[in-house]
């Protein structure tokens, strides 16, 4: 049976097409204000490149903070299919952290059973997730994909605060009127994030192997202070924003 | 504020101050006892709420203001009507109004850290909204705000304290030394205001109530019924204090004990107890609950005490009931053992915490809690939010936490 998993989130929708045994189609567009229409796009997306009809799917589960607003036979919480999803790419995963456009998640699995045991979310502050990375982007005048490149230079450690995204943003303003270079500032800004998410995976107790999921996991700057921060190298999946949506297929 | 609200708002609390006006009460409400002689739970809940808007606002009686802790018993034996401006800032929030009180309070620097019963209750006073008391009576637990939150009442009113200091630690020294307290409170109300007391009646009523309380529980723990829809108990936090002496509560909970033997609903697929108390404005939550087979199988606030009372040592007696209730919330070791042997009681499969925004009494344990309960096998889900303040609250945040915590539960 093909199974269709549909990630609507806050920032990307992804969807998956599954054949029981492999990965058919992909297709990822940012959510946008319509995430129903957006999910029906990226859907199509999905089944044309795996050259099928919708009439030939057996079913569609649908996952991610949008997953009451699309028509699907099946929806399955994002905690759930992120540990499913990481699970089917490495088996002996642990902890899952998955950072979100808006929020982020710590789960613990059993490797033995696939099943969670244990999760944490982050409260309703942005800090900690892509949106912060975006917003201080903004502030930086740069892309949210140059952090990684611009972090590798960075020669002073500045600390920003990371309670609060609007504070953090204020306070970078002022350490670019000190004079701070951008590279600087953008390391300061991933190791905010990082320091955010530790800070709540800490709660859990973190049990190695290590997976990072979401959009933030293609950030090489905040990958590399997360790692610094646990002391563990983190496993990426080979595309950390499909994750959900392809355990959304394997929730069924 | 706008001068039409602020008009509004000056009208509204000139009519709740003017006793006589509630007497238009008593018209509707003997209707209602001859339209409805035998009431249903709903029913009845609907006339007492009248009927005590009318004793409270209509000023029959001396009206006494006490924290959630301290026993109403004591307030019936003085022929006082207790109220309780905790439990009645979850009614406030429940129907829609807790708003106004709120920005009332927030825009006359009470912190909107502050905890949002105590903030609503303050917005309440300060706007005349709340019945004006005689005297206040408070325990300073279970938390360190009910202090200052009853200082800063009586200086609004204009009237007198009696508080009692609760140790934390638990002994007979302790209960002495709260019966003690209590001893001399009273003998200050009989000096002062001419106070006789009576022990007899609300004694007998509230042991009724405990042995009703006792037969509901016994029916809540059977496995194979689910019969109140999840948190729905904590609606009736009223009967559990506030009326807890009274013919009230002993009338609710009969009547609820043959409603719950006559009508057990179908178990949902999870039994869960509930820590703390819920938000009140919602009904999201318990029909979320329901859709997600959560079912509640206890809540921490509908525990009761089953010491005794005895009329002839009534300070002794009383001062027991505030100190083990106390402490069971108080003290990380006790709250943690009794929550335990619910889980067994009650054979729950996991705990929900509903965290009270600012609420340094429950969160300051999560740590322990979760420690302990996780090192049982026994999973635990904290949801953050605020009970009465709905500004602090995302639907979808709930559903997804509660939607994952589900599923571990059946996978
Ligand atoms: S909710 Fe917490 S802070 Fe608020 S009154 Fe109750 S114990 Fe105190």
């Amino acid at each position: 049976m093909y199974v269709a998993g549909l990630d609507i989130g806050s920032q990307s929708t992804c969807a998956v097409i599954w054949d029981g045994e492999k990965i058919r189609g992909v297709a990822l567009r940012p959510s946008g204000v319509n995430p129903k229409q957006r999910a029906e796009e990226v859907l199509e997306n999905a089944l044309r490149e795996a050259r099928m009809s919708r009439s030939s799917l057996g079913k569609v589960v649908a996952t991610g903070y949008g997953r009451y607003q699309v028509e699907a036979d099946l929806r399955v919480s994002e905690i759930t299919c992120q540990a499913k999803g990481v699970a089917f790419f490495f088996p002996q995963v642990r902890t899952v952290i998955d950072i979100g456009g808006q929020d982020s998640k710590v789960i613990l699995v059993d490797p033995k059973t696939g099943k969670v045991l244990d999760f944490l979310m982050n409260d309703k502050c942005a800090a900690g997730t892509g949106r912060f990375l975006e917003l201080m982007a903004e502030v930086l005048e740069i892309d949210p994909g140059e952090y990684g490149i611009l972090a590798e230079k960075h020669q002073e450690d500045v600390t920003l605060s990371f309670t609060c995204a609007v504070f953090a943003e204020s306070e970078l303003i002022g350490l670019i009127a000190q004079g701070k270079t951008k590279a600087d500032l953008a390391a300061a800004v991933c190791q905010a994030v990082a320091k955010q998410v530790v800070r709540m995976a800490e709660r859990l107790n973190i049990n190695p192997p290590l997976a990072i999921t979401g959009g933030v996991a293609q950030n090489r700057g905040v990958l590399y202070f997360l790692e610094k921060e646990i002391g563990l190298k983190p496993l990426v999946p080979p595309e950390p924003l499909l994750t959900g949506a392809l355990g959304a297929c394997l929730s069924t | 504020m706008h001068k039409k609200s602020a008009f509004l708002l000056q009208s509204i609390s000139f009519l709740l101050e003017r006793p006589t006006l509630f007497a238009l009460l008593k018209p509707y409400l003997w209707w209602l006892q001859w339209k409805n002689p035998f009431p249903t739970l709903a029913q009845f809940s609907y006339r007492i709420t009248l009927e005590n808007v009318l004793t409270l606002y209509g000023r029959k009686k001396p009206v006494v203001w006490a924290s959630l802790f301290f026993p109403a018993e004591f307030i019936y034996a003085l022929d006082g009507a207790p109220f309780y401006p905790e439990i009645t800032a979850g009614l406030f929030s429940a129907l829609g109004v807790g708003a106004i009180p709120l920005f009332h309070a927030e825009s006359h620097f009470f912190s909107a850290d502050l905890c949002s019963y105590h903030r609503l209750s303050v917005g309440a006073s300060m706007l005349r909204f709340f019945p004006r008391p005689d005297f206040l009576c408070a325990t300073s637990g279970i938390c360190r705000e009910t202090v200052p939150f009853f200082q800063t009442l009586a200086e609004l009113f204009g009237v007198p304290l009696y508080l009692v200091d609760i140790p934390h630690e638990f002994s007979p020294k302790t209960v002495r030394y709260v019966a003690s307290q209590l001893r001399s409170i009273a003998q200050n109300l009989k000096r002062d205001r001419r106070v006789t007391w009576d022990f007899e009646r609300p004694f007998e009523l509230a042991q009724k109530t405990q042995t009703v309380l006792q037969e509901i529980e016994a029916l809540r723990r059977k496995k194979e019924v689910m019969i109140l829809p999840p948190t729905k108990n904590l609606d009736y936090l009223p009967y559990y204090y506030q009326f807890m002496g009274s013919e009230t509560s002993l009338s609710f909970f009969q009547k609820l004990r043959d409603e719950l033997r006559q009508n057990p609903k179908n178990p949902l697929p999870h039994r869960l107890l509930w820590l703390h108390l819920k938000p009140f404005y919602s009904n999201f939550l318990s029909a979320l609950l329901t859709e997600l087979g959560l079912g509640i199988a206890f809540e921490e606030f509908a525990a009761t005490y089953s010491g005794e009372l005895k009329p002839k040592e009534p300070f002794q007696g009383l001062a027991e009931k505030i100190t083990v209730m106390s402490h069971a919330l108080m003290d990380e070791k006790a709250r943690i053992a009794r929550i335990l042997q619910w889980v067994s009681e009650y054979q729950t499969e996991g705990v929900i915490q509903f965290n009270q925004w600012g609420c340094r009494q429950s969160q300051g344990m999560n740590a322990l809690l979760r420690k302990t309960l996780r090192g049982e096998g026994v999973p635990v889900l904290f949801l953050d939010g605020d009970h009465i303040d709905r500004r602090h609250h995302t639907e979808e945040q709930w559903r997804t936490r509660l939607q994952a915590f589900a599923e571990m539960l059946g996978g």
